[in-house]
C-alpha cells in the first residue's frame, strides 16, 4: 500500500495533467459563452504550471526519504528521476507556451472548443509518462496516448481539407510505426526472457521488457559467453523499435510525414507537435541507449545511431534550404534538430561521457523546444483574419512594419542556426562536445559541417526581414498570446544564451541537480569527466 | 543442468523447444513473423486507408502472437499482460482512425490515399 502512495506521489506531475485534462473536457463541453471559453487556456497553463512545480518538488524524491532518487515505482515500471523530471518540466513548458498561442488562432477558425486543450493536455501526459517510463510496456501506452491525442489535434481544424489530410497521414504512418514499436518488444521480450533462462537467472515475476532487467541480461549474457546481442531476436527487436521511436522523433528515412503533416496541421499543433513528440520519443531513446551503457556488444546500434543521425542531419537540412513555405522549413529544419540530438544519445551509450551527454541533450531539448516554440508563435501572431503568411516571400520587410516580430523572429531563428549569445549555440556546443568526449568525433564534425549549411536558409529568411522592401501591410495582426508567448520564449532562449548555468547552481537548493541517471554510472567515478558549472545540471554525488 | 537451458542456444531459433509442449515455440514465432510482414507490405501497397489500417491491426496481432507464444514459453505472465494492453490501444486507435476518416471523407467524397495530396514539397 505504502508502495503505491509513493508510486502516486512519484508520478503525480503527470497525473495532475490528466486530471486537469478530464476537468477542461468537461468544462469545456458545458461552455458555450464566448467569456467561458477565455478562462479555458488560461486555466490549461495555471494547471500545467502547477504540474510543472508539481513534479520539481516530487523529482526531489519521496518526503522524508531522500535516499531513494532515482527511484522505481510500480513493480519497477516507472522511473522518477531527474532526467525524467528534466522532460516532464520542459512538456509543461511546451504545453503551457502551446495554450497560450492558440486561442485567437482557434478563435478565428472557429475550433476554440475546450477539446483542443483536453486534448493537448493529455498528449503532455502521454509524453510525460513516456519521459518517466522504464519498461517498453509503459512507453508504449505512453507513446500511444501522446500519438493519439496528437492525431485528433492534426485534425482539428475540421473544416478544412489540409487538416485532415494531415491527420489521415499522420494516423496512419503513426500507427504503422507504432505496431513496428509493439512487434520489436515483442522480440525483446523473448529474447531477454530466453537469455535469462539460458544463464540461469530468475524468471518468475520479471518483466523481460523492464529497461534495468533487459541491462542486466545484456552484461550476464556477455559474461557467460552468450551475448544478447547476437540473437538475431534481439537485434531485430531493437532494430524495430528505433523505427518506431524514429517515425516518432521524426528520423531520416521515417520523416517524409513531418512536412507534410507540419504544414497541415493547425499552427498551434505544428509547434506542440514538434516539440512534445520529440520530447517523448528521445526520452525512451535515453533510457534504451542507458539500457546499452554496461554491456560491450552495444557496437551494432551505436552504428545504426551513427547512420541516422548522420543522415537525419544531412537530410533535414538540404530539404529545408528548398523550402518556401515557413512551416515547411521549420518541419524540415525540425528533422535535422532530431539529428543533432541523436548525436547526444548516441555519445549518451558510451560509459565515458554518458552524464555529459544526457546533460547535453536534456539542454538542448529545452533550447529547441523555447526557440522552436517561439518562431511558431511569431506565425501565428502576424496571420490574422483570413489566414496567415507562411510563403517566406511573405516576409520581406517585415522590420520595418512589425519590428519587434521581426526581433523576435530573428532572435529565435538565430537560436534555431545556432549562434551566441543564444540557447540555441550553447545546445549544439554541448551536443558535439559530448560527442567528442564519447570519441565519436566522426559524427561531431559531420554535425558541424552540416550546421553551417543550415545556417543558410535561417540567415536567408532574417534578410528577408530586415534588407527587403517590404510589399505587404502586415495589418491587424493577432498578437494577444501569441505575442505574449513569442516574446516569453525569446526571452528565455536569450537568457538560457547568455548564462547556460543560471537554471544550475553547485547547491543543493539549486533547481535541478541531477544525479547519475542510471544507478551504474556510479559505480565509474573515475571515467565520470564532468567539469563542474559548464552544464545546467548538475551532478550531486551526496545525495 | 536443465537439458532445455543447455540446448536454449538462441543464435539458432530451431533449438527453441517448449518444455513438454505440442506446437513448438519456433512455429509461433514463423508465424508471427510472416503475418506480421504480411501486414507491412500490405500498408505499403495498398492505398484505401480502411484497407491499410486493417494491415496495421495485422501486424499488432502478429505481435500479440508473439508475446503470448514467449510469456507462455517462459512461464512468465508479462506477455500476456503486454498484449492486453496492446489490444486495448488499437481499439482507441480504431476509435480515433475511423472517426478521422469519416471526417475527411465528408469534406471530399473519398478516402484513397492517391487523393490525399493537396501538400506537396
Amino acid at each position: 500500500m505504502n508502495d503505491t502512495l509513493q508510486g502516486i506521489w512519484a508520478i503525480s506531475g503527470p497525473l495532475f495533467v490528466a486530471i486537469m485534462g478530464m476537468v477542461v473536457l468537461v468544462i469545456g463541453l458545458g461552455e458555450t459563452s464566448p467569456a467561458g471559453r477565455r478562462f479555458l487556456p488560461l486555466g490549461t497553463i495555471l494547471g500545467l504550471v502547477a504540474a510543472g512545480i508539481l513534479t520539481l518538488v516530487s523529482s526531489r524524491g519521496i518526503p522524508n526519504m531522500p535516499d531513494v532518487t532515482p527511484a522505481r515505482f510500480f513493480g519497477q515500471g516507472m522511473l522518477m528521476d531527474d532526467v525524467g523530471g528534466w522532460f516532464c518540466v520542459t512538456l509543461c513548458l511546451a504545453a503551457a507556451l502551446t495554450a497560450g498561442m492558440a486561442p485567437a488562432y482557434l478563435e478565428e477558425k472557429r475550433i476554440n472548443n475546450g477539446e483542443f486543450y483536453a486534448l493537448l493536455l493529455f498528449a503532455t501526459c502521454g509524453a510525460m509518462l513516456m519521459a518517466l517510463a522504464n519498461d517498453l510496456i509503459n512507453v508504449f501506452v505512453g507513446l500511444e496516448i501522446l500519438s493519439v491525442s496528437l492525431y485528433i489535434l492534426c485534425g482539428f481544424s475540421r473544416r478544412e481539407l489540409r487538416s485532415e489530410e494531415a491527420a489521415v497521414k499522420y494516423f496512419l504512418l503513426g500507427a504503422f510505426a507504432s505496431a513496428f514499436f509493439v512487434f520489436g518488444s515483442a522480440l525483446i521480450y523473448g529474447a531477454v526472457g530466453i537469455a535469462n533462462r539460458a544463464i540461469s537467472l530468475q524468471q518468475e515475476n520479471v518483466s523481460f521488457t523492464n529497461f534495468d532487467i533487459i541491462s542486466e541480461a545484456l552484461q550476464n549474457s556477455a559474461r557467460s559467453g552468450m551475448p544478447l546481442m547476437s540473437s538475431p531476436l534481439f537485434v531485430t527487436g531493437i532494430a524495430l523499435i528505433v523505427v518506431g521511436l524514429g517515425f516518432k522523433a521524426s528520423l531520416v528515412p521515417f520523416h517524409s510525414y513531418a512536412p507534410d503533416v507540419y504544414e497541415g496541421a493547425p499552427t498551434p499543433v505544428t509547434a506542440f507537435m514538434s516539440a512534445g513528440a520529440k520530447l517523448g520519443a528521445f526520452a525512451a531513446f535515453l533510457r534504451l541507449s542507458h539500457a546499452f551503457l554496461a554491456s560491450d556488444g552495444a557496437e551494432p546500434y551505436r552504428l545504426v545511431l551513427w547512420t541516422l543521425a548522420a543522415a537525419t542531419m544531412l537530410v533535414g537540412n538540404v530539404l529545408a534550404m528548398r523550402q518556401t513555405n515557413i512551416k515547411r522549413m521549420l518541419a524540415c529544419s525540425s528533422i535535422a534538430h532530431a539529428g543533432y540530438l541523436l548525436v547526444g544519445i548516441l555519445a549518451s551509450s558510451h560509459g565515458s561521457a554518458s552524464l555529459y551527454a544526457t546533460q547535453s541533450v536534456l539542454f538542448y531539448l529545452l533550447a529547441y523546444t523555447l526557440m522552436n516554440l517561439g518562431a511558431f508563435a511569431v506565425i501565428i501572431w502576424l496571420g490574422r483574419n483570413g489566414g496567415d503568411y507562411l510563403d517566406i516571400r511573405d516576409y520581406a520587410g517585415l522590420a520595418k512594419k512589425q519590428p519587434l516580430a521581426a526581433l523576435t523572429l530573428t532572435i529565435c531563428l538565430l537560436s534555431l542556426a545556432g549562434i551566441p549569445p543564444t540557447a540555441g549555440f550553447f545546445g549544439k556546443l554541448y551536443l558535439f562536445m559530448a560527442a567528442i568526449r564519447s570519441g565519436e568525433v566522426s559524427i561531431a564534425v559531420i554535425g558541424l559541417v552540416i550546421s553551417a549549411i543550415g545556417l543558410f536558409y535561417y540567415l536567408n529568411l532574417i534578410m528577408q526581414m530586415y534588407l527587403r522592401e517590404p510589399h505587404l501591410e502586415f495589418e491587424e495582426p493577432r498578437e494577444g498570446g501569441a505575442k505574449r508567448a513569442a516574446i516569453l520564449a525569446a526571452i528565455l532562449t536569450i537568457i538560457l544564451g547568455v548564462a547556460p548555468n543560471l537554471l544550475v547552481s553547485p547547491s543543493p537548493a539549486g533547481e535541478m541537480n541531477a544525479p547519475p541517471p542510471v544507478p551504474m554510472l556510479k559505480t565509474r567515478p573515475g571515467e565520470n569527466t564532468l567539469e563542474r558549472g559548464s552544464l545546467p545540471i548538475e551532478p550531486n554525488a551526496n545525495r | 543442468m536443465n537439458p532445455a537451458v543447455q540446448n536454449a542456444n538462441y543464435g539458432a531459433l530451431t533449438s527453441l523447444m517448449p518444455l513438454g509442449g505440442v506446437v513448438p515455440l519456433t512455429w509461433y514465432i514463423t508465424l508471427a513473423s510472416l503475418l506480421f510482414i504480411t501486414g507491412a507490405v500490405g500498408v505499403l501497397v495498398k492505398r484505401n486507408p480502411i484497407v491499410i489500417f486493417m494491415c496495421v491491426e495485422l501486424m499488432l496481432n502478429a505481435s500479440n502472437l508473439a508475446l503470448i507464444a514467449f510469456g507462455r514459453y517462459l512461464g512468465n505472465s508479462g506477455g500476456m499482460m503486454f498484449s492486453i494492453f496492446v489490444m486495448a490501444v488499437a481499439a482507441a486507435e480504431v476509435a480515433v482512425g475511423l472517426g478521422i476518416l469519416i471526417s475527411i471523407f465528408r469534406l471530399r467524397d473519398s478516402i484513397s490515399v492517391d487523393e490525399v495530396n493537396l501538400m506537396r514539397g
